[in-house]
């Protein structure tokens, strides 16, 4: 038997020998495979990326082409964007105006023949309108104050007629007042479509 | 020697493939952003020279409508013209002077202010306001007082007003090939607000 194992003994180690340096081969090309796998990979992505570029440079130099032709236009695309501003600020305007000239025309048609309107105060985006005055009865200021409301005169603007002050000054013998008028919510606008008509 | 290509090819991925990978994500980013670049100046091109085409009648809704929304060189010319409306309506005009400058809120506008007094009858305050609120320069009120004073001698009644008057221009524009073109002639906001300009009065 112990003569049997000394001569075994020899192929084992061959073949172990002979397995160890086929794993080392395998290794070796297992490397090789990936350097060249990797290399290729890099060489790709490289390619790919300069041929990208390459790309994009041409298509930057038809944009400037593009862009030389537009400032070629500076002019007309001056006044085209300044014809859009102002059409877009034209209708802006127009509708946050605030017509004064119905304020005046409200606390006219409410005057009473024998009162007279010594001064008014209308503010852009106030609701209330001040009027002062002077008048020779309590009658024709109370008379006044309901024109101020009334649909058919002054109501076409204010909603509400408060008497602020009243003061008798008796040189000239007269009453002296002051009315703050509340306007209708946009009472002083008009709208786009009524500014188009005569 | 096995060792030291692997260590290589690592070295190749690591530092130079996956970098290069997220540069080439970017340059295909990027040239299909300037693809879609190229079309809007194309497009652009394409409008601007229909524009050029039509220039007798941008030159002329350009002078209608400067005259509402004055451009900035035109400012000063305001002042001339709220005395041609004043002396209209023959109103005495007694403080006529710039108070001020403000951007106006939204949109490119800018809104200059006008401080303004005058004598003058009831009547012909009326025909003021009146032919300031159809003037084709727009100017707004921003505020409007008046007082009025009955001469003892004559009892000739003179009224006497002060108005803060507001103007507005717009800044020239600043051209810029990447931004688009979205005005046309034909849109018909720009139509019902060349419509609205015929029925004020140049002065």
């Amino acid at each position: 038997m112990v003569e049997k194992r000394e001569i075994e003994l020899i192929p084992k180690e061959i073949e172990a020998a002979k397995t160890r340096e086929s794993l080392v081969r395998k290794f070796r090309l297992g490397t090789i495979f990936f350097f060249l796998v990797s290399l290729l990979a890099f060489g790709g992505i490289f390619a790919f990326s300069w041929t990208l570029s390459s790309r994009l440079t041409e298509l930057e130099q038809d944009a400037a082409v593009e862009e030389t032709q537009i400032a070629q236009f500076s002019e007309i695309e001056s006044q085209v964007l300044g014809l859009a501003d102002k059409s877009a600020a034209l209708n802006k305007i127009l509708a946050e105006r605030d017509y004064f000239s119905i304020a005046l025309s409200a606390t006219e048609a409410s005057r009473p023949s024998n009162l007279r309107v010594a001064g008014l105060t209308v503010q852009k985006d106030k609701d209330t309108v001040t009027i002062n005055g002077e008048t020779q009865t309590y009658v024709i200021l109370a008379a006044f104050l309901q024109n101020l409301v009334d649909p058919a005169k002054g109501g076409v603007l204010y909603t509400n007629a408060v008497l602020n002050s009243v003061n008798l000054n008796s040189s000239k013998g007269t009453a002296e007042f002051v009315i703050e008028a509340t306007i209708k919510k946009n009472g002083l606008k008009v709208s786009l479509t009524e500014e188009v008509q005569p | 020697m096995p060792v030291l290509l692997v260590l290589i090819g690592i070295l190749l991925i690591v530092l130079g493939a996956i970098p290069t990978w997220g540069k080439v994500q970017q340059l295909q980013t990027d040239i299909a952003d300037e693809k879609d670049r190229i079309e809007a100046l194309k497009e652009k091109n394409r409008k601007l020279l229909d524009f050029s085409d039509q220039s007798v009648e941008i030159d002329k809704q350009f002078a209608v409508f400067d005259q509402a929304v004055a451009s900035e060189s035109q400012v000063p010319e305001l002042l001339t013209q709220v005395q041609k409306i004043s002396g209209n309506c023959k109103t005495k005009i007694t403080t006529l002077q710039f108070s001020g400058e403000t951007q106006a809120t939204g949109g490119r506008l800018l809104e200059v202010r006008l401080q303004y007094a005058s004598e003058s009858s009831f009547g012909q305050l009326v025909c003021l306001i009146s032919a300031v609120e159809k003037a084709s320069r727009l100017i707004d009120l921003e505020s409007l007082r008046y007082s009025s004073n009955v001469s003892e001698e004559t009892g000739v009644e003179t009224i006497t007003a002060q108005a803060v008057l507001i103007s507005y221009y717009t800044p020239g524009p600043i051209l810029n090939p990447d931004n688009p073109i979205t005005f046309s002639l034909s849109d018909p906001a720009f139509l019902r607000n060349a419509e609205l300009l015929k029925d004020f009065k140049v002065y």
